[in-house]
């Protein structure tokens, strides 16, 4: 209907630019119009029995044919650039990944696909151009026809796919790229710097998405956050994201091997499609945790391979060693201990000084740890992962451990907690102490004492309310709840002028006054971080609250981790991930530190790769170059299973380091993920490109729309406008209603 | 005649430690206050007691003045001058970790007070009670004490726990008597022949409560500037409460 009214496709009239062709003079045009307009009130004056409504009316109908028989006289053309019949190439990529052989109904999206092209779309191209067949997965194939299809692919590589196929593009003239796809991009092959070089070719990419935009009843285990090692009798929070499409109800499990570590029921929100849910996991003695996070299926539901997602978790035969040293007995001293007791992956290693003279030892490992009171080197005080430090005065230090407690924090990454007191912060002297660079507030400046009896009542910040640290219960309205019902602290001590990178954790509200406080405030500094508490009085958590109450020693284990849980050990090896779904390639990194956290730079690096049956495959590590105590490797993984990587360090015969890692390989995974359509990412190729996003049944479409590419072998046309039917048709029609007026009015 | 204005004395230092709590209390301004525990008495065990005032108060307020004199001197515990006491009903324990009972031969705990004093100690808190003597009142103490723990058993605390060790190494561990006994030279009261150091211990193996049993600490701290009574005796005695005071601030 539009072509016969129009004369030419839609197509033509998005490309094309309108212009005129007569070759009259312009000044002509305003003389022509003014006689006519002219004519036209001549005529209307003669008209005087007609009321003036009545002769505006006509006036207007002649007008607008006298506007028309102008624009046509003048000759309107459409000036458009249309692809040379016959001379150019279209490349119809069909994605053939796992992902299309999901169906919605009897048909998979890749039957779907075929069907659409083999019912007259292909056909259609090929009246126009050349036509080339592909389908991409892992890698491209080019097809002879439809039937070539080969079996579904395990990953999905949209980003390789047209680079390959522009590539043909240097010998062949392509006006455009049609793929259909879902768009389950997993191969991480669609960054922005690609899409960019993607655009560079000049070659629009039409991008057709198959499948619905939302999948109905299926769960996905989309992600499990956790950390990547941990200590034994550690226990840690695994973070657990399910994609789902409404509300119920699963049962989410976690198992090492063929053993359930835990087990719980996930409520499924119905507010955003998306349910966040923490499970605690026990990491058991050392060695490696082959973890499976298992959801229980909906009833009905077709894909449940996404109900699973792998890790690993290495639990390292080792505590982590914190530092606690305090200048006075306090309360305060006596309920972290308990705190950090309750938690055999932490070892707090404690100094007290009971007497002007005496410190007494708690925790210690060895008869001679800590015998002469805080670390004398950087060697001794390097050997823990955080440090806590009570009412102790600065001055207690001498230069050489002042420097050390400084490099504790900026070179060696440990965590450094900065307690109120009566010679703690600011009245300690420790605004002016070398480590005070690290502190995330500069201490009040002063010489009145900072430290204060009074009765304080603690809050979280909005930072506090999402951090770890300070999470006492899972959900985030009960965790404020939790915290806002605290006792009341008994002191509290001004942390000072907050620095740019500080991270306000709790704050505090004392008396009347409504302003709060910083409490618990902490900052990255160099390769660790600091924190600092301005009170002394948590204890009263435990001891105002019913003993079942574990408030407080939930709040400090989970601050006594977050201190230790980042500082780094001297010698590290890590992989990039710890799972490689579909991925053969592992990158393995290694840091080698000595005893001082001085990079290692010239050391002989053997990494030794294990696999489950026993398969054994070596390589050097090559240092980065940069002096920085790093070395790497690329190494294949081939085939499914759990894989042992171990690093040995020598310089000459002698052994310097070691360290081990483990991974988990996983075949046919990533496809039975993300299987909805990904309509964001195909509109987003086709935008970069120059293209448009299709839905399938809009596939017939197609082939018109490419005629009018600017890609390829172009010519360009200038179509007449002047003939079209619906002008004639209008100049009938304003004709028409004048003499139906006149008609009507009795004046004909 | 003497005894009137001693009387008096003791009456108004009832008052004063009852209402002084209550009045004071809000926040504490030092780290460390010593808080001795206000009881009801059982007639049936506390025969032979008639100074004119009650047995929880028996030495103060001279045994705490003199003491936090020394834990002042020689610790570096932010301790305060002044003491307090308390009763079991009063939520000001659960501010006090440390509390001092004197003379349970003769207490007398209901069971609501048997069930907070375990609370008490469960959520951390820590108990020295001293000066009781003889198998007489300690089958008084243990009526009330088996209500607070019929799940634990009182034992002998041996030589190599940290409560004996914990600043001063306490080995030698003589009869400490009353300030009678030191000048008499008969240590022990009624059959309390034999000086016993025995505890509770909760499930963690955290000693919770130290029973200074056939011996009198607060008398030997009440008279430390008192030349009748032995100087050494009063130097020990000191030691005790110092390490029991270091133990409950740091386990």
């Amino acid at each position: 209907m539009f072509e016969l009214l129009f004369k030419y496709s839609p197509w033509a009239w998005r490309a094309g630019e309108l212009s005129f062709a007569s070759s009259w003079p312009l000044w002509l045009l305003p003389t022509l119009a003014i006689a006519g307009a002219a004519i036209i009130a001549a005529s209307l004056l003669r008209r005087r029995h007609l009321r003036v409504r009545r002769r505006a009316a006509l006036g207007a109908l002649q007008a607008a044919m006298l506007a028309i028989i102008l624009f046509m006289l003048w000759r309107p053309v459409l000036l458009v650039e249309r692809v040379k019949d016959r001379e150019n190439v279209v490349a119809v990529v069909l994605d053939a990944s796992a992902s299309m052989a999901h169906g919605e109904g009897e048909h998979s999206r890749l039957q779907e696909s075929v069907r659409a092209l083999d019912s007259g779309a292909l056909d259609a191209f090929r009246k126009s151009f050349g036509v080339r067949l592909f389908s991409f997965a892992n890698e491209v194939h080019s097809l002879q026809s439809l039937a070539e299809v080969p079996p579904p692919g395990t990953q999905t590589r949209i980003g390789d796919a047209l680079h390959a196929v522009m590539q043909t593009g240097a010998t062949t003239p392509l006006s455009g790229i049609v793929v259909i796809t879902d768009g389950g991009e997993n191969g991480g092959t669609l960054s922005e710097e690609r899409l960019a070089e993607l655009a560079s070719f000049g070659v629009p990419v039409h991008t057709v998405g198959v499948g619905p935009e939302k999948n109905r009843n299926d769960l996905e285990l989309d992600s499990v956050a956790l950390a990547e090692d941990a200590t034994p009798g550690e226990v840690l929070n695994a973070e657990v994201t399910i994609r789902h499409d409404g509300k119920g109800k699963t049962r989410l499990r976690v198992y090492d091997g063929e053993r359930l570590l835990a087990a719980s029921e996930v409520e499924l929100s119905s507010d955003a499609g998306i349910t966040t849910h923490t499970i605690p996991i026990r990491a058991g003695e050392s060695g490696v945790r082959d973890l499976h996070f298992t959801l229980d299926p909906l009833e009905g539901e077709r894909n449940t391979i996404n109900n699973t997602r792998t890790h690993v978790l290495d639990v390292m035969p080792r505590r982590r060693n914190i530092l606690y040293i305090e200048g006075e007995p306090r309360w305060e001293y006596k309920f972290i201990r308990r705190a950090a007791e309750t938690d055999s992956s932490l070892r707090l290693a404690s100094l007290v000084r009971a007497t002007p003279n005496r410190y007494y030892r708690q925790g210690i490992s060895s008869a001679e740890e800590l015998a002469k009171g805080f670390p004398q080197t950087a060697e001794e005080l390097f050997a823990y992962d955080a440090v806590i430090i009570g009412s102790f005065e600065a001055a207690a230090l001498n230069a050489e451990q002042h420097q050390a407690l400084k490099d504790f924090v900026d070179r060696r990454g440990g965590g450094l907690l900065m307690l109120a007191g009566r010679d703690g912060l600011a009245d300690g002297g420790w605004g002016r102490a070398p480590v005070a660079q690290t502190f995330p507030a500069a201490l009040p400046d002063t010489t009145s004492k900072t430290f204060a009896h009074l009765a304080a009542r603690p809050r979280l910040t909005i930072y506090g309310a999402e951090s770890p640290i300070t999470r006492l219960n899972d959900d985030p309205k009960k965790n404020v709840a939790a915290w806002n019902e605290l006792p009341p602290l008994a002191d509290l001590q001004p942390l000072g002028r907050l620095k740019p990178g500080a991270i306000v954790l709790v704050e505090a509200t004392s008396g009347s006054s409504r302003t709060a406080q910083p409490l618990l405030v902490w900052q990255h500094y160099g390769r660790g971080a600091t924190y600092l508490l301005g009170t002394a009085s948590t204890w009263r958590w435990k001891m105002r609250l019913p003993h079942q109450d574990q408030r407080h020693h939930t709040f400090w284990r989970q601050l006594l981790h977050a201190l230790a849980s980042d500082a780094p050990a001297r010698t590290s090896l890590t992989t990039t991930q710890k799972v490689y779904d579909d991925e053969k390639k592992v990158v393995v990194n290694a840091e080698l530190r000595n005893e001082r956290y001085e990079p290692i730079n010239d050391a002989s690096v053997e990494l030794t790769l294990i696999a489950d049956d026993g398969a054994t495959s070596r390589q050097t590590m090559v240092p980065s170059g940069q002096g920085d105590g790093r070395y790497t490797a690329t190494v294949q993984a081939d085939g499914p299973g759990l894989y042992r990587l171990s690093m040995k360090a020598l310089r000459g015969q002698t052994e310097v380091a070691s360290a081990q890692t483990h991974i988990r390989r996983n075949n046919g995974i990533v496809e039975h993920f993300g299987t909805q359509q990904n309509r964001a990412l195909l509109q987003r190729i086709a935008d970069a490109t120059g293209g448009r996003y299709w839905r399938l049944d809009q596939l017939d479409e197609l082939p018109e729309a490419l005629r009018y590419s600017k890609a390829g072998v172009v010519e360009r046309q200038t179509l007449d406008l002047w003939n079209l039917p619906a002008l004639f048709l209008l100049l009938l029609a304003l004709k028409g209603a004048e003499w139906l007026l006149r008609l009507r009015w009795k004046t004909l | 005649m003497e005894r009137a204005p001693r009387r008096l004395l003791r009456a108004t230092l009832l008052v004063t430690l009852v209402l002084c709590p209550l009045l004071v209390y809000a926040v504490q301004t030092r780290e460390f206050e010593f808080a001795r525990l206000i009881y009801a008495e059982n007639p049936q065990f506390a025969r032979g007691w008639a100074f004119g005032g009650y047995r929880w108060m028996t030495d103060a307020p001279e045994a705490e003045t003199h003491l936090l004199q020394g834990i002042r001197r020689l610790t570096r515990i932010n301790a305060s001058s002044e003491s307090t006491a308390l009763r079991l009903e009063d939520d000001a324990i659960f501010d006090h970790p440390f509390l001092y009972a004197v003379e349970v031969g003769g207490w007398e705990l209901s069971d609501r007070e048997a069930a907070r004093l375990r609370e008490y100690l469960d959520r951390g808190g820590f108990l020295v009670v001293d000066d009781f003597h003889g198998s007489l009142e300690w089958e008084g103490f243990m009526q009330s004490m088996r209500r607070v723990y019929p799940d634990q058993q009182v034992v002998e605390i041996p030589d190599s726990d940290e409560v004996f060790h914990v600043l001063y190494d306490l080995i030698e561990r003589p009869q400490i008597p009353s300030i009678y006994g030191a000048m008499t030279g008969r240590t022990w009261e009624r059959d309390g022949y034999t000086p016993h150091w025995r505890g509770i211990y909760d499930d963690t193996g955290r000693l919770v409560v130290v029973i200074n049993f056939n011996m009198d600490l607060g008398d030997a701290w009440e008279h430390a500037d008192n030349p009748a009574y032995p100087q050494p005796l009063t130097a020990i005695a000191y030691r005790f409460a110092i390490n029991y005071l270091l133990y409950s601030m740091t386990h």
